[in-house]
């Protein structure tokens, strides 16, 4: 009888090592499959943004011309000259649609292997996100396996983001072949974004900003001083928006920015309120296009 | 009548998103005139201002996507400013303050006299009561910029020098207010703990207002004062109300 029981504790451990050497071995075939995913999506992303940026040079306006649009638009205090503006857009979509039409062959191939490249590495990527959730059932694998799944899925949301941004430019890319120009290929539109990015560069500038759009969880604030014992935040926005928006929005930054800089020596300026550095926040419109 | 500008502000835990009636209220009862408009901070962006509907702002707030909403006038003499985010999406990490959102409130001279100082404060105290204030207080000014900055605790870009100093040193028990009243001003509100830690203690002030959370909001004087030049009573307000300061 006690024979028995040793043999039958024998082969239940036994069993239990054959499963979890079964578990382990397919954990790591799946993390090997992981780690060739991911270097994948760095070279495949390396490729796409390479014909994004051959897609949008072929769209892109004539800087000079592209100039005197917002000049027409946006910064003269009298009333544009219709005729001058309809005379600038119109050379601008012409040239950029016989750009596109004269490459259109060339880049349309390289769109659709990009296209068939995040295909491929989509379904390799969604295929070890399925065996890290088959993994987690298994007790001897399920915290390393629950981790591979994070990472997995984190893969898949990339790469279905990177799938997202090729469509959305080969649809762009058309669209300017038949001579639709819709939001930043449209000459107007693209003027007035021109126009906002400039002047937040010229408010940067005069504001002697120390750093600029600095990206942190709460969003970007425009412009951080590190003034002597007033470091401020400060928010630029066009005037069609409310002062109080744009001082709401400085000050939604404040804690993520006193927490950012914190150990940085040039917030040692700044006053120090219970340990962290302290900002001002404030608020800055500017002239809208007004067009 | 005073010539002064109101500024208000109120701390609090109350998650508007889930439950935005009080500030419904406060909008009925402060955001009268016509001529208003609304914008909303998002996590990503913000919104132009638009035709003031409350029906509609309110169910933007129960959308969950604002972190803040702004009712005002075109030349903000009326402002009124509430965060709005989801408790979820706080990010709470030293050095978060205690509390978790804010209101703030301006109000020009000829706004009050319109809707009557006592309404006004009882619309705040309304509101407090409802969402239970940590803290706030209630400041009068001369400059109806410097009396928002000191509510928002923000501003424009022009504040002279003297209120870039005061808007800067008003804000350095921030973190801890709740745990501590800010304040006092001539309108200062006190949690319920507050007002436990204080039994028994006389304050010398001309009202006290009873919040049905268990605070009260203590009006200094009858009358207000610029907050430039607070009489020297506040000295003594001070001194009763060491023990939450």
């Amino acid at each position: 009888m006690g024979s028995t029981a040793r043999w039958t504790a024998a082969i239940v451990i036994g069993l239990c090592g054959v499963l979890w050497a079964d578990a382990q071995g397919d954990l790591d075939s799946a993390k090997r499959d992981y780690s060739s995913a991911k270097s994948k999506l760095d070279d495949v992303k390396y490729k796409v943004d390479k014909y994004l940026e051959q897609s949008r040079g072929l769209r892109s306006f004539d800087t000079e011309k592209l100039n005197t649009l917002i000049d027409q638009l946006c910064r003269l205090d009298t009333e544009p000259d219709d005729r001058e503006v309809d005379g600038i857009v119109r050379d601008l979509v012409d040239k950029a649609v016989d750009n596109v039409k004269r490459n259109y062959d060339d880049t349309s191939r390289t769109a659709y292997d990009r296209i068939s490249d995040v295909e491929h590495l989509l379904d390799q990527t969604k295929a070890v996100r399925d065996r890290a959730k088959d993994l987690k059932s298994q007790d001897a694998v399920k915290d390393e396996a629950s981790r591979l799944l994070d990472d997995a899925q984190k893969l898949v949301d990339d790469t279905d983001k990177l799938m997202e941004k090729t469509q959305s430019d080969f649809k762009s890319l058309d669209n300017v072949k038949q001579g639709t120009m819709n939001g930043a290929n449209n000459p107007t539109i693209r003027a007035k974004m021109e126009y906002g990015k400039q002047k937040h560069k010229d408010l940067q500038s005069s504001y002697s900003c120390d750093e600029r759009e600095v990206v942190l969880s709460s969003g970007r604030p425009d412009c951080i001083k590190f003034v002597q014992d007033d470091c401020q935040i400060i928010e630029f926005k066009p005037d069609t928006y409310s002062t109080s928006a744009a001082e709401s929005q400085a000050r939604q930054y404040l804690d993520d920015v006193r927490r950012k800089y914190k150990d940085d020596d040039r917030a040692k300026k700044c006053k120090q309120v219970d340990g962290y550095p302290f900002f001002r926040t404030v608020g800055v419109t500017y002239t809208a296009c007004r067009s | 009548m005073t010539k002064l500008a109101l500024g208000a502000a109120v701390y609090f835990d109350h998650e508007l998103a889930a439950d935005p009636r009080p500030l419904v209220t406060l909008w009925s009862r402060i955001a009268t005139q016509p001529e208003l408009r609304s914008w909303a901070l998002t996590a990503k962006r913000s919104t132009k201002p638009v035709d003031f509907d409350a029906a509609q702002l309110t169910s933007r707030i129960e959308s969950g996507d604002t972190t803040a909403v702004g009712v005002e006038t075109r030349n903000r003499d009326v402002t009124i400013i509430a965060q709005t985010a989801l408790a979820a999406s706080l990010d709470r990490r030293p050095p978060a303050p205690r509390w978790r959102y804010d209101l703030a409130v301006a109000l020009a001279a000829d706004r009050v006299a319109a809707l009557g100082q006592d309404a006004v404060i009882t619309a705040l105290c309304e509101f407090a009561s409802a969402v239970a204030a940590a803290a706030g207080i209630v400041v009068w000014s001369a400059s109806l910029d410097f009396a928002r900055a000191l509510a928002l605790l923000s501003s424009g870009p022009d504040l002279p020098r003297a209120h870039v100093t005061a808007l800067v040193d008003a804000q350095l028990t921030r973190s801890h207010w709740g745990k501590v009243i800010r304040g006092p001003e001539w309108g200062t509100f006190l949690s319920a703990p507050h007002v436990a830690s204080l039994a028994g203690r006389v304050l010398p002030v001309a009202k006290t207002i009873p919040l049905a959370s268990g605070g009260a909001f203590v009006q200094l004087t009858a009358e207000p004062f610029d907050v430039e030049a607070p009489p020297p009573v506040l000295a003594e307000l001070r001194t009763a109300l060491a023990p939450v300061m």
